[in-house]
Protein backbone atom coordinates (compact mmCIF):
# COMPACT_ATOMS: atom_id res chain seq x y z
CA UNK A 1 0.00 0.00 0.00
CA UNK A 2 2.58 2.52 0.90
CA UNK A 3 6.30 1.52 0.05
CA UNK A 4 9.48 3.80 0.70
CA UNK A 5 12.71 2.92 -1.77
CA UNK A 6 16.18 4.04 -0.64
CA UNK A 7 14.72 7.07 1.02
CA UNK A 8 17.00 9.90 1.87
CA UNK A 9 15.48 13.09 3.73
CA UNK A 10 18.02 16.10 5.31
CA UNK A 11 17.55 19.05 7.33
CA UNK A 12 19.66 21.64 5.53
CA UNK A 13 23.07 20.10 5.84
CA UNK A 14 22.04 17.06 8.47
CA UNK A 15 21.55 13.95 6.44
CA UNK A 16 18.72 13.33 8.65
CA UNK A 17 17.07 9.76 6.82
CA UNK A 18 19.62 6.99 5.34
CA UNK A 19 18.16 4.68 2.69
CA UNK A 20 14.82 4.05 3.85
CA UNK A 21 13.30 1.15 2.25
CA UNK A 22 10.05 -0.65 3.55
CA UNK A 23 6.87 -1.98 2.87
CA UNK A 24 3.41 -1.45 4.82
CA UNK A 25 0.39 -3.60 3.88
CA UNK A 26 -3.08 -3.00 3.70
CA UNK A 27 -4.88 -3.59 6.61
CA UNK A 28 -1.86 -3.61 9.07
CA UNK A 29 -0.66 -1.39 11.95
CA UNK A 30 3.06 -1.15 11.07
CA UNK A 31 5.19 0.23 13.97
CA UNK A 32 8.75 2.50 13.53
CA UNK A 33 9.89 2.53 16.85
CA UNK A 34 13.54 4.36 17.66
CA UNK A 35 14.96 6.93 20.28
CA UNK A 36 15.03 10.45 20.43
CA UNK A 37 16.59 12.12 17.41
CA UNK A 38 16.48 8.81 15.17
CA UNK A 39 14.54 10.52 12.40
CA UNK A 40 11.11 9.06 13.29
CA UNK A 41 9.28 12.31 12.91
CA UNK A 42 11.14 13.23 10.16
CA UNK A 43 10.20 10.15 7.96
CA UNK A 44 6.58 10.87 8.73
CA UNK A 45 6.99 14.38 7.71
CA UNK A 46 8.38 13.00 4.42
CA UNK A 47 5.75 10.45 3.69
CA UNK A 48 3.46 13.45 4.60
CA UNK A 49 4.71 15.84 2.43
CA UNK A 50 6.28 18.48 5.08
CA UNK A 51 9.88 17.57 4.33
CA UNK A 52 11.28 16.91 0.46
CA UNK A 53 13.64 13.92 0.25
CA UNK A 54 16.74 14.70 -1.64
CA UNK A 55 16.73 10.52 -3.32
CA UNK A 56 14.43 7.96 -3.02
CA UNK A 57 11.04 6.95 -4.24
CA UNK A 58 7.83 7.06 -2.18
CA UNK A 59 4.53 5.53 -3.98
CA UNK A 60 0.77 5.25 -2.03
CA UNK A 61 -0.94 2.40 -3.91
CA UNK A 62 0.93 2.23 -6.62
CA UNK A 63 1.78 6.12 -7.56
CA UNK A 64 4.51 8.16 -6.53
CA UNK A 65 3.72 10.74 -3.97
CA UNK A 66 3.63 14.72 -4.83
CA UNK A 67 6.96 15.14 -2.52
CA UNK A 68 6.58 18.10 -0.10
CA UNK A 69 3.02 18.89 -1.33
CA UNK A 70 1.22 18.33 2.37
CA UNK A 71 -1.54 19.86 1.04
CA UNK A 72 -2.09 17.25 -1.73
CA UNK A 73 -1.27 14.38 0.05
CA UNK A 74 -3.84 14.40 2.38
CA UNK A 75 -6.33 14.30 0.11
CA UNK A 76 -4.76 10.92 -1.35
CA UNK A 77 -5.85 9.47 1.35
CA UNK A 78 -2.91 9.93 3.70
CA UNK A 79 -3.02 11.32 6.95
CA UNK A 80 -0.73 12.66 9.43
CA UNK A 81 -1.62 12.73 13.30
CA UNK A 82 1.48 14.98 13.78
CA UNK A 83 4.18 14.98 17.07
CA UNK A 84 2.79 16.61 20.06
CA UNK A 85 -0.90 17.05 18.83
CA UNK A 86 -1.16 20.55 16.97
CA UNK A 87 -4.32 21.31 17.25
CA UNK A 88 -5.97 24.43 16.49
CA UNK A 89 -6.06 25.75 20.05
CA UNK A 90 -8.21 28.88 19.69
CA UNK A 91 -10.88 27.14 17.51
CA UNK A 92 -13.27 24.72 19.01
CA UNK A 93 -13.49 21.20 19.44
CA UNK A 94 -16.25 20.88 16.52
CA UNK A 95 -14.18 23.24 14.00
CA UNK A 96 -10.93 21.29 14.92
CA UNK A 97 -12.84 18.17 13.62
CA UNK A 98 -14.61 19.89 10.50
CA UNK A 99 -11.39 21.22 9.54
CA UNK A 100 -10.05 17.85 9.67
CA UNK A 101 -12.53 17.01 6.38
CA UNK A 102 -11.44 20.51 4.50
CA UNK A 103 -10.63 18.64 1.20
CA UNK A 104 -14.06 17.33 1.45
CA UNK A 105 -15.87 20.05 2.75
CA UNK A 106 -14.67 21.70 -0.42
CA UNK A 107 -16.66 19.55 -2.42
CA UNK A 108 -19.68 19.12 -0.07
CA UNK A 109 -19.44 15.64 0.49
CA UNK A 110 -22.39 14.59 2.49
CA UNK A 111 -20.45 11.75 4.05
CA UNK A 112 -18.09 14.16 6.41
CA UNK A 113 -21.68 14.05 8.91
CA UNK A 114 -21.23 10.01 9.13
CA UNK A 115 -17.71 10.74 9.51
CA UNK A 116 -18.05 13.29 12.47
CA UNK A 117 -20.52 10.95 13.78
CA UNK A 118 -18.26 8.26 13.85
CA UNK A 119 -15.48 9.93 15.31
CA UNK A 120 -17.70 10.58 18.07
CA UNK A 121 -18.48 7.35 18.54
CA UNK A 122 -14.92 6.39 18.43
CA UNK A 123 -13.96 9.41 21.62
CA UNK A 124 -16.94 9.56 23.21
CA UNK A 125 -15.65 11.92 25.38
CA UNK A 126 -15.12 14.42 22.55
CA UNK A 127 -19.06 14.99 22.68
CA UNK A 128 -19.56 17.05 25.79
CA UNK A 129 -16.50 19.02 24.82
CA UNK A 130 -17.74 20.00 20.83
CA UNK A 131 -18.18 24.18 21.49
CA UNK A 132 -14.62 24.30 24.01
CA UNK A 133 -11.58 25.68 22.58
CA UNK A 134 -9.26 23.30 21.66
CA UNK A 135 -6.44 24.09 23.44
CA UNK A 136 -7.97 23.81 26.95
CA UNK A 137 -8.72 19.90 26.67
CA UNK A 138 -6.99 17.96 28.82
CA UNK A 139 -3.32 15.96 26.96
CA UNK A 140 -5.19 12.84 26.23
CA UNK A 141 -8.24 14.39 25.13
CA UNK A 142 -6.45 16.62 22.54
CA UNK A 143 -4.60 13.43 21.19
CA UNK A 144 -8.40 12.38 20.82
CA UNK A 145 -9.09 15.50 19.01
CA UNK A 146 -6.11 14.78 16.68
CA UNK A 147 -7.02 11.77 15.99
CA UNK A 148 -10.40 12.70 15.24
CA UNK A 149 -9.31 15.50 13.09
CA UNK A 150 -7.02 13.14 11.29
CA UNK A 151 -9.98 10.79 10.54
CA UNK A 152 -12.32 13.17 9.03
CA UNK A 153 -9.96 13.06 6.06
CA UNK A 154 -11.11 9.96 5.29
CA UNK A 155 -7.61 8.70 4.94
CA UNK A 156 -6.79 5.41 4.09
CA UNK A 157 -3.47 4.86 5.57
CA UNK A 158 -3.35 7.20 8.64
CA UNK A 159 0.05 8.02 10.18
CA UNK A 160 0.20 8.89 13.89
CA UNK A 161 3.23 10.73 15.89
CA UNK A 162 3.98 9.73 19.54
CA UNK A 163 0.20 9.45 20.31
CA UNK A 164 1.14 8.28 24.12
CA UNK A 165 3.57 11.12 24.27
CA UNK A 166 3.02 12.93 28.22
CA UNK A 167 -0.15 10.83 28.93
CA UNK A 168 -0.97 8.73 32.09
CA UNK A 169 -0.90 4.89 30.95
CA UNK A 170 -4.76 4.40 31.33
CA UNK A 171 -5.25 7.18 28.52
CA UNK A 172 -2.54 5.69 26.04
CA UNK A 173 -4.43 2.14 26.69
CA UNK A 174 -7.34 3.79 25.85
CA UNK A 175 -6.34 5.55 22.98
CA UNK A 176 -3.99 2.67 21.58
CA UNK A 177 -7.11 0.44 22.42
CA UNK A 178 -8.59 2.87 19.59
CA UNK A 179 -6.15 2.43 17.10
CA UNK A 180 -7.41 -1.42 17.12
CA UNK A 181 -11.30 -0.41 16.88
CA UNK A 182 -10.53 2.14 14.16
CA UNK A 183 -8.74 -0.50 11.47
CA UNK A 184 -11.09 -2.85 12.14
CA UNK A 185 -14.40 -0.62 12.11
CA UNK A 186 -12.69 1.73 9.23
CA UNK A 187 -10.29 -0.51 7.61
CA UNK A 188 -7.88 1.42 7.98
CA UNK A 189 -4.08 0.65 7.77
CA UNK A 190 -2.09 2.31 11.07
CA UNK A 191 1.43 3.25 10.67
CA UNK A 192 2.67 4.22 14.42
CA UNK A 193 5.73 6.22 15.22
CA UNK A 194 6.21 5.28 19.22
CA UNK A 195 8.94 5.67 22.11
CA UNK A 196 6.62 3.47 24.46
CA UNK A 197 8.16 0.78 22.36
CA UNK A 198 6.60 -2.39 24.54
CA UNK A 199 2.85 -0.62 23.71
CA UNK A 200 3.47 -0.04 20.18
CA UNK A 201 5.35 -3.67 19.67
CA UNK A 202 2.04 -5.65 21.40
CA UNK A 203 -0.15 -3.87 18.97
CA UNK A 204 1.13 -3.96 16.06
CA UNK A 205 1.41 -6.37 12.97
CA UNK A 206 5.16 -5.36 12.11
CA UNK A 207 7.72 -2.99 12.94
CA UNK A 208 11.00 -1.71 12.19
CA UNK A 209 13.64 -0.12 14.67
CA UNK A 210 15.20 3.22 13.03
CA UNK A 211 18.20 3.94 14.65
CA UNK A 212 20.31 7.33 13.97
CA UNK A 213 18.20 7.60 10.66
CA UNK A 214 18.84 3.93 9.27
CA UNK A 215 16.63 0.66 9.48
CA UNK A 216 18.53 -1.34 12.02
CA UNK A 217 15.92 -4.15 12.43
CA UNK A 218 12.60 -5.29 10.81
CA UNK A 219 9.96 -7.52 11.41
CA UNK A 220 6.99 -9.31 12.64
CA UNK A 221 6.25 -7.17 15.80
CA UNK A 222 5.77 -10.65 18.01
CA UNK A 223 9.63 -11.28 17.24
CA UNK A 224 10.81 -7.84 17.91
CA UNK A 225 9.28 -8.21 21.14
CA UNK A 226 11.18 -10.93 22.32
CA UNK A 227 14.65 -9.90 20.02
CA UNK A 228 17.62 -9.26 23.01
CA UNK A 229 18.93 -6.22 21.16
CA UNK A 230 15.54 -4.79 21.26
CA UNK A 231 14.67 -5.71 24.89
CA UNK A 232 18.23 -4.16 26.12
CA UNK A 233 17.99 -0.77 24.10
CA UNK A 234 14.10 0.11 24.23
CA UNK A 235 11.99 -2.54 26.87
CA UNK A 236 14.92 -1.45 29.89
CA UNK A 237 15.57 -5.12 30.04
CA UNK A 238 19.15 -6.23 31.11
CA UNK A 239 21.05 -8.86 29.58
CA UNK A 240 20.98 -11.46 32.28
CA UNK A 241 16.94 -10.74 32.91
CA UNK A 242 16.68 -12.38 29.24
CA UNK A 243 18.93 -15.09 29.99
CA UNK A 244 16.97 -15.93 33.43
CA UNK A 245 13.21 -15.61 31.68
CA UNK A 246 14.57 -18.09 29.02
CA UNK A 247 15.81 -20.89 31.10
CA UNK B 1 -18.37 78.97 16.42
CA UNK B 2 -17.57 78.58 20.70
CA UNK B 3 -15.35 76.01 22.36
CA UNK B 4 -17.59 73.41 22.26
CA UNK B 5 -18.80 73.18 19.12
CA UNK B 6 -15.17 73.89 17.36
CA UNK B 7 -13.89 70.73 19.70
CA UNK B 8 -16.75 68.99 18.25
CA UNK B 9 -16.01 69.60 14.83
CA UNK B 10 -12.35 68.70 15.21
CA UNK B 11 -13.15 65.51 16.62
CA UNK B 12 -15.63 64.57 14.19
CA UNK B 13 -13.33 65.24 11.46
CA UNK B 14 -10.59 63.37 13.48
CA UNK B 15 -12.94 60.49 13.51
CA UNK B 16 -13.27 60.66 9.91
CA UNK B 17 -9.64 60.65 8.99
CA UNK B 18 -9.10 57.78 11.71
CA UNK B 19 -11.95 55.57 9.85
CA UNK B 20 -9.42 55.64 6.63
CA UNK B 21 -7.04 55.08 8.27
CA UNK B 22 -8.71 52.24 9.80
CA UNK B 23 -9.39 50.51 6.90
CA UNK B 24 -5.93 50.69 5.59
CA UNK B 25 -4.87 49.43 8.81
CA UNK B 26 -7.22 46.52 8.93
CA UNK B 27 -5.47 45.51 5.21
CA UNK B 28 -2.25 45.66 7.27
CA UNK B 29 -3.38 43.47 10.07
CA UNK B 30 -4.62 41.42 7.99
CA UNK B 31 -2.32 40.24 5.56
CA UNK B 32 0.30 40.36 8.76
CA UNK B 33 -1.85 37.81 10.26
CA UNK B 34 -2.24 35.36 8.01
CA UNK B 35 1.61 35.78 5.85
CA UNK B 36 3.57 37.41 7.84
CA UNK B 37 4.37 39.73 5.51
CA UNK B 38 4.77 43.83 6.24
CA UNK B 39 3.20 45.35 3.56
CA UNK B 40 4.33 48.82 3.30
CA UNK B 41 2.56 49.08 -0.10
CA UNK B 42 -0.89 49.14 1.99
CA UNK B 43 -1.68 52.86 1.38
CA UNK B 44 -1.05 52.66 -2.76
CA UNK B 45 -4.19 50.30 -2.89
CA UNK B 46 -6.13 53.73 -1.19
CA UNK B 47 -4.59 55.85 -4.07
CA UNK B 48 -5.20 53.07 -6.64
CA UNK B 49 -8.76 52.98 -5.94
CA UNK B 50 -9.37 56.41 -6.03
CA UNK B 51 -8.03 57.08 -9.40
CA UNK B 52 -9.62 54.09 -10.96
CA UNK B 53 -12.65 55.43 -9.72
CA UNK B 54 -12.50 58.83 -10.52
CA UNK B 55 -11.91 57.11 -14.05
CA UNK B 56 -14.73 54.95 -14.66
CA UNK B 57 -16.58 57.62 -13.33
CA UNK B 58 -15.46 60.08 -15.97
CA UNK B 59 -15.80 57.34 -18.30
CA UNK B 60 -19.69 57.12 -17.84
CA UNK B 61 -20.07 54.19 -15.91
CA UNK B 62 -23.38 54.52 -12.97
CA UNK B 63 -21.48 56.34 -9.92
CA UNK B 64 -22.12 52.82 -7.56
CA UNK B 65 -20.81 50.49 -10.04
CA UNK B 66 -17.46 52.52 -10.57
CA UNK B 67 -16.76 52.55 -6.87
CA UNK B 68 -17.24 48.64 -6.88
CA UNK B 69 -15.57 48.14 -10.34
CA UNK B 70 -12.84 50.24 -8.68
CA UNK B 71 -12.10 48.12 -5.35
CA UNK B 72 -12.69 44.88 -7.64
CA UNK B 73 -9.93 46.19 -9.77
CA UNK B 74 -7.48 46.42 -6.76
CA UNK B 75 -8.32 43.31 -5.28
CA UNK B 76 -7.07 41.95 -8.70
CA UNK B 77 -3.65 44.09 -8.37
CA UNK B 78 -3.27 42.63 -4.79
CA UNK B 79 -3.80 39.24 -6.34
CA UNK B 80 -1.77 39.67 -8.86
CA UNK B 81 0.81 41.34 -6.40
CA UNK B 82 0.67 38.27 -4.15
CA UNK B 83 1.17 35.96 -7.49
CA UNK B 84 3.49 37.68 -9.19
CA UNK B 85 5.80 39.15 -6.63
CA UNK B 86 5.07 37.90 -3.04
CA UNK B 87 4.88 34.17 -3.89
CA UNK B 88 8.24 33.76 -5.83
CA UNK B 89 9.58 35.01 -2.73
CA UNK B 90 8.11 32.27 -0.20
CA UNK B 91 10.68 31.69 2.26
CA UNK B 92 12.69 34.94 1.89
CA UNK B 93 13.54 37.03 5.15
CA UNK B 94 11.11 39.48 6.67
CA UNK B 95 13.30 41.83 5.53
CA UNK B 96 13.22 40.88 2.02
CA UNK B 97 9.69 41.08 2.09
CA UNK B 98 9.66 44.81 3.51
CA UNK B 99 12.17 45.32 0.70
CA UNK B 100 9.68 43.96 -2.57
CA UNK B 101 6.42 45.74 -0.86
CA UNK B 102 8.78 49.40 -0.66
CA UNK B 103 9.60 48.54 -4.48
CA UNK B 104 6.04 47.87 -5.24
CA UNK B 105 4.51 51.00 -3.80
CA UNK B 106 7.46 53.08 -5.93
CA UNK B 107 5.92 50.71 -9.06
CA UNK B 108 1.97 51.96 -8.38
CA UNK B 109 3.24 55.61 -7.67
CA UNK B 110 4.98 55.51 -10.81
CA UNK B 111 2.08 53.63 -12.72
CA UNK B 112 0.05 56.37 -11.08
CA UNK B 113 1.89 59.20 -12.46
CA UNK B 114 2.33 58.00 -15.75
CA UNK B 115 -1.07 56.79 -16.39
CA UNK B 116 -3.38 59.82 -14.15
CA UNK B 117 -0.66 62.60 -13.93
CA UNK B 118 0.60 64.70 -10.76
CA UNK B 119 -2.79 66.41 -10.81
CA UNK B 120 -5.35 65.98 -8.16
CA UNK B 121 -8.95 64.34 -8.92
CA UNK B 122 -12.36 64.89 -7.28
CA UNK B 123 -14.83 62.31 -6.91
CA UNK B 124 -18.36 63.32 -6.06
CA UNK B 125 -19.22 62.06 -2.34
CA UNK B 126 -20.94 58.74 -2.04
CA UNK B 127 -24.87 59.74 -1.52
CA UNK B 128 -25.20 64.28 -1.00
CA UNK B 129 -22.72 66.66 -0.33
CA UNK B 130 -25.26 67.94 1.53
CA UNK B 131 -24.02 68.60 5.42
CA UNK B 132 -25.71 69.38 8.65
CA UNK B 133 -24.88 70.54 11.85
CA UNK B 134 -24.97 69.14 14.93
CA UNK B 135 -24.66 71.43 18.15
CA UNK B 136 -23.10 73.95 16.56
CA UNK B 137 -20.27 71.38 14.16
CA UNK B 138 -21.18 70.91 10.55
CA UNK B 139 -20.83 67.05 9.72
CA UNK B 140 -20.57 66.39 6.32
CA UNK B 141 -22.71 63.06 4.81
CA UNK B 142 -19.55 61.68 3.57
CA UNK B 143 -18.20 61.64 6.92
CA UNK B 144 -20.81 59.81 7.87
CA UNK B 145 -20.06 56.97 5.65
CA UNK B 146 -16.41 56.89 6.46
CA UNK B 147 -17.01 56.05 10.00
CA UNK B 148 -19.75 53.55 9.12
CA UNK B 149 -17.52 51.90 6.34
CA UNK B 150 -14.82 51.36 8.90
CA UNK B 151 -17.63 50.24 11.10
CA UNK B 152 -19.08 47.66 9.16
CA UNK B 153 -15.53 46.41 7.36
CA UNK B 154 -14.21 45.46 10.63
CA UNK B 155 -17.39 43.80 11.60
CA UNK B 156 -18.12 41.73 8.40
CA UNK B 157 -14.24 41.19 8.61
CA UNK B 158 -14.76 39.34 12.36
CA UNK B 159 -18.15 37.68 11.09
CA UNK B 160 -15.94 36.28 8.34
CA UNK B 161 -13.36 35.05 10.20
CA UNK B 162 -15.47 33.74 13.25
CA UNK B 163 -18.59 32.55 11.82
CA UNK B 164 -18.06 30.71 8.09
CA UNK B 165 -16.08 27.59 7.53
CA UNK B 166 -13.06 29.74 5.36
CA UNK B 167 -12.64 32.19 7.86
CA UNK B 168 -11.78 28.70 10.10
CA UNK B 169 -9.58 27.53 7.78
CA UNK B 170 -7.94 31.26 7.26
CA UNK B 171 -7.69 31.06 11.60
CA UNK B 172 -6.60 27.31 11.46
CA UNK B 173 -3.34 28.80 8.98
CA UNK B 174 -2.74 31.67 11.45
CA UNK B 175 -3.03 29.19 14.49
CA UNK B 176 -0.44 26.18 13.33
CA UNK B 177 0.40 26.34 9.47
CA UNK B 178 1.92 22.92 9.44
CA UNK B 179 -1.22 21.84 10.56
CA UNK B 180 -2.97 23.39 8.27
CA UNK B 181 -1.32 22.02 5.63
CA UNK B 182 -1.83 18.82 7.16
CA UNK B 183 -5.83 18.88 6.73
CA UNK B 184 -5.19 20.11 3.51
CA UNK B 185 -5.36 23.82 3.42
CA UNK B 186 -3.34 25.38 1.36
CA UNK B 187 -1.58 28.37 2.67
CA UNK B 188 -0.23 29.54 -0.74
CA UNK B 189 -3.98 29.91 -1.73
CA UNK B 190 -5.25 31.68 1.69
CA UNK B 191 -2.29 34.25 0.99
CA UNK B 192 -3.90 34.82 -2.06
CA UNK B 193 -7.16 35.47 -1.19
CA UNK B 194 -5.59 37.57 1.60
CA UNK B 195 -3.57 40.42 -0.33
CA UNK B 196 -6.92 40.53 -2.48
CA UNK B 197 -8.84 41.33 0.45
CA UNK B 198 -6.35 43.87 2.18
CA UNK B 199 -6.00 45.67 -1.17
CA UNK B 200 -9.87 45.52 -1.44
CA UNK B 201 -9.78 47.52 2.32
CA UNK B 202 -7.54 49.53 1.03
CA UNK B 203 -9.52 50.64 -2.65
CA UNK B 204 -12.47 51.22 0.02
CA UNK B 205 -10.67 53.50 2.29
CA UNK B 206 -9.57 55.58 -1.10
CA UNK B 207 -12.77 55.90 -2.44
CA UNK B 208 -14.04 57.27 0.42
CA UNK B 209 -11.30 59.70 1.04
CA UNK B 210 -11.12 60.84 -2.42
CA UNK B 211 -14.64 62.94 -2.01
CA UNK B 212 -13.76 64.37 1.37
CA UNK B 213 -9.50 65.10 0.39
CA UNK B 214 -9.17 64.69 -3.45
CA UNK B 215 -7.28 61.65 -5.01
CA UNK B 216 -3.77 62.24 -6.52
CA UNK B 217 -0.51 59.91 -7.19
CA UNK B 218 0.81 60.38 -3.84
CA UNK B 219 -1.64 60.35 -1.28
CA UNK B 220 -1.31 56.48 -0.57
CA UNK B 221 2.07 57.43 0.66
CA UNK B 222 0.93 59.14 4.02
CA UNK B 223 -2.26 57.39 4.39
CA UNK B 224 0.07 54.29 4.64
CA UNK B 225 2.21 55.65 6.75
CA UNK B 226 -0.09 56.88 9.08
CA UNK B 227 -2.05 53.04 9.14
CA UNK B 228 1.02 51.53 9.60
CA UNK B 229 1.52 53.27 12.66
CA UNK B 230 -2.06 53.00 13.90
CA UNK B 231 -1.59 49.15 12.93
CA UNK B 232 1.99 48.69 15.20
CA UNK B 233 0.37 50.93 17.88
CA UNK B 234 -2.42 47.61 17.58
CA UNK B 235 0.90 45.30 17.81
CA UNK B 236 0.33 44.62 14.11
CA UNK B 237 -2.04 41.31 15.04
CA UNK B 238 -4.83 43.01 16.70
CA UNK B 239 -7.39 44.69 14.32
CA UNK B 240 -9.53 45.98 17.25
CA UNK B 241 -6.67 48.05 18.86
CA UNK B 242 -5.27 48.33 15.12
CA UNK B 243 -8.93 50.42 14.98
CA UNK B 244 -8.28 51.78 17.86
CA UNK B 245 -4.57 53.32 17.36
CA UNK B 246 -6.38 54.54 13.56
CA UNK B 247 -8.86 56.96 15.79
CA UNK B 248 -6.68 57.95 17.98
CA UNK B 249 -4.04 58.83 15.24
CA UNK B 250 -6.84 60.60 13.44
CA UNK B 251 -8.62 62.66 16.38
CA UNK B 252 -4.91 63.39 17.90
CA UNK B 253 -3.93 65.17 14.36
CA UNK B 254 -6.96 66.82 14.31
CA UNK B 255 -6.99 68.53 17.73
CA UNK B 256 -3.16 69.47 17.01
CA UNK B 257 -4.28 71.11 13.92
CA UNK B 258 -7.32 73.04 15.60
CA UNK B 259 -5.21 73.89 18.60
CA UNK B 260 -1.67 74.34 16.88
CA UNK B 261 -0.97 74.78 13.64
CA UNK B 262 -1.19 72.14 10.60
CA UNK B 263 1.82 71.93 9.82
CA UNK B 264 2.48 70.04 12.61
CA UNK B 265 -0.23 67.30 11.87
CA UNK B 266 1.79 64.91 9.51
CA UNK B 267 4.15 64.82 12.58
CA UNK B 268 2.06 63.09 15.22
CA UNK B 269 1.82 59.68 14.05
CA UNK B 270 5.31 59.82 13.60
CA UNK B 271 5.61 60.70 17.55
CA UNK B 272 3.15 57.83 18.01
CA UNK B 273 5.68 55.68 16.33
CA UNK B 274 9.05 56.73 18.59
CA UNK B 275 6.91 56.92 21.59
CA UNK B 276 5.88 52.85 20.95
CA UNK B 277 9.44 52.14 19.80
CA UNK B 278 11.09 53.43 22.71
CA UNK B 279 8.81 52.43 25.54
CA UNK B 280 6.89 49.08 24.04
CA UNK B 281 8.63 47.43 21.17
CA UNK B 282 5.54 44.69 21.07
CA UNK B 283 2.65 47.55 20.54
CA UNK B 284 0.68 50.20 22.75
CA UNK B 285 -2.32 47.72 22.43
CA UNK B 286 -0.99 44.62 22.06
CA UNK B 287 -1.82 41.60 24.37
CA UNK B 288 0.93 39.27 24.92
CA UNK B 289 -0.87 36.29 24.32
CA UNK B 290 -3.35 37.86 22.52
CA UNK B 291 -6.01 36.23 19.46
CA UNK B 292 -4.34 36.99 16.12
CA UNK B 293 -7.97 37.79 14.20
N1 LIG C 1 12.94 21.06 11.01
C1 LIG C 1 14.18 20.62 11.32
N2 LIG C 1 15.26 21.37 11.00
C2 LIG C 1 16.52 20.95 11.30
N3 LIG C 1 16.80 19.80 11.92
C3 LIG C 1 15.77 19.01 12.28
C4 LIG C 1 14.41 19.39 12.00
N4 LIG C 1 13.60 18.42 12.46
C5 LIG C 1 14.41 17.48 13.00
N5 LIG C 1 15.71 17.83 12.89
C6 LIG C 1 16.86 17.02 13.32
O1 LIG C 1 16.76 15.78 12.67
C7 LIG C 1 17.06 14.72 13.54
C8 LIG C 1 15.88 13.77 13.62
O2 LIG C 1 14.81 14.43 14.23
P1 LIG C 1 13.36 13.80 14.35
O3 LIG C 1 12.47 14.81 14.95
O4 LIG C 1 12.97 13.24 13.05
O5 LIG C 1 13.63 12.62 15.38
P2 LIG C 1 12.58 11.73 16.19
O6 LIG C 1 13.01 10.33 16.01
O7 LIG C 1 11.21 12.07 15.81
O8 LIG C 1 12.87 12.19 17.68
P3 LIG C 1 11.84 12.27 18.91
O9 LIG C 1 11.66 10.87 19.39
O10 LIG C 1 12.57 13.10 19.92
O11 LIG C 1 10.59 12.90 18.44
C9 LIG C 1 17.42 15.37 14.87
O12 LIG C 1 18.82 15.44 14.93
C10 LIG C 1 16.81 16.72 14.80
O13 LIG C 1 17.58 17.64 15.54
MG1 LIG D 1 9.64 12.86 16.78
Amino acid sequence: MLTLNEVNTYHGHLHVLHDITFTVEPGEIFAIVGANGAGKSTLLGTIAGLYVPRRGVITFQGRSLPYGRAERIVRLGLSLVPERRQIFDDLSVRDNLFLGAYHRMRRRDPSVMDDFRQVLRLFPRLESMLDRPGGLLSGGEQQMLAIGRGLMARPKLIMLDEPSLGLAPLIVQEIFRSLVEMREAYGLTVLLVEQNVRAALSIADRAIVLERGRVALAGNARALLEDESVRRTYLGVKGDDVHRRRA
Amino acid sequence: MDAFSQLLQLLFAGLTVGSIYALIALGFVLTYNVTGILNLAQGEFAMLGALIAVSLVASGIPYGLALVGAIAAVSLIGGLFERLALAPARGASTATYLLITIGFSFAMRGLAIFVWGTQPYALPPFTSDRSFSLLGAVIQTQSLWAVALSVLAFGALEGAFNRTYAGKAMQACVINPVAARLVGIDPKRMALYTLAASAGLGALAGVTVAPISGASYGMGLMLGLKAFVAAVIGGLTNAPAAIAGAYLIGITEALVEGYLSSSYKDAVSFLFLLIILLYRPTGLFARAEGKRV
